[in-house]
């Protein structure tokens, strides 16, 4: 139905009025229907009244927002607690509420596939220690620079003055003296340290 | 100039010493030996791999 066609039909009713054809009821419903129209329209022609108004809706869409942000961070630090539990969604006029559901629907969203991630990167990542890693670390530096060390140095350079069994003992001597210095770093028998 | 002539040590670089047959290489390591703890080394797994190369023959 158009404008004009609602605007014939106010027309006729207040003839219709005017004559006394119609019941008493039906009058003030017509006549509160007519009198919003025209402050509707009186308020959209009224250029300061739109600017109200599209300052009203840009503070409303800047409350959402916040509204998103403040349960966004909720349901991160307690995923537990329930997203609606915010009120100041909720306070708004009868005009927001669509917007605020929205908004609410689109934060529930977001937060739980971040919950979701969060979720994902723990089961893909297992439980290590820092302090694991420093040994790990330790020991992979251990044993790159095993062949440094002063004590390798001297027996290599004694080797060539050694009989011929005795030359290879002295690799497998540094060989052995190698493990035994890794190990001081793995706890094999792990257990708490006193 | 033989040095050898002068030392009782054979050909094969042995020799003895009140009745223990020593090779060239064990003065050696002993001579290593008694140089680290006269300059107060700390290292126990150096000492270990002498003495065990010293024991073994």
């Amino acid at each position: 139905m158009n404008d004009n066609d609602f605007n014939e039909m106010l027309k006729k009713a207040q003839s219709m009025i005017q004559n006394n054809q119609i019941p008493d009821d039906i009058k003030s419903l017509i006549n509160n229907i007519q009198n919003s129209n025209n402050n509707v329209e009186k308020t959209y022609s009224n250029p300061n009244i739109q600017n109200q108004n599209a300052m009203r809706n840009n503070n409303n869409l800047f409350n959402n927002m916040n509204n998103c942000n403040n349960q966004k961070t909720n349901i991160n630090t307690n995923s537990n607690k329930n997203s609606y539990s915010n009120a100041n969604s909720y306070s708004n006029t009868s005009a927001n509420s669509y917007s605020n559901a929205n908004s609410n629907f689109n934060s529930n969203s977001s937060s739980s596939s971040n919950v979701n991630i969060n979720k994902n990167s723990d089961s893909a990542m297992p439980n290590i220690d820092v302090e694991t890693l420093m040994k790990i670390q330790n020991i992979m530096a251990k044993m790159k620079n095993s062949g440094d060390d002063d004590m390798s140095k001297l027996l290599l350079s004694l080797k060539p003055y050694l009989r011929d069994g005795r030359k290879e003992k002295v690799d497998e001597y540094i060989k052995l003296i190698k493990m035994g210095k890794i190990t001081q770093f793995l706890d094999l028998f792990g257990g708490e340290k006193k | 100039m033989n040095i050898l002539k002068y030392l009782p040590i054979d050909k094969d670089g042995k020799f003895s010493f009140f009745g223990i047959n020593f090779y060239t290489d064990d003065l050696l390591i002993l001579a290593i030996l008694y140089f680290l703890y006269t300059q107060n080394v700390k290292d126990k797994y150096l000492y270990i791999i002498l003495i065990l190369l010293l024991i073994n023959k």
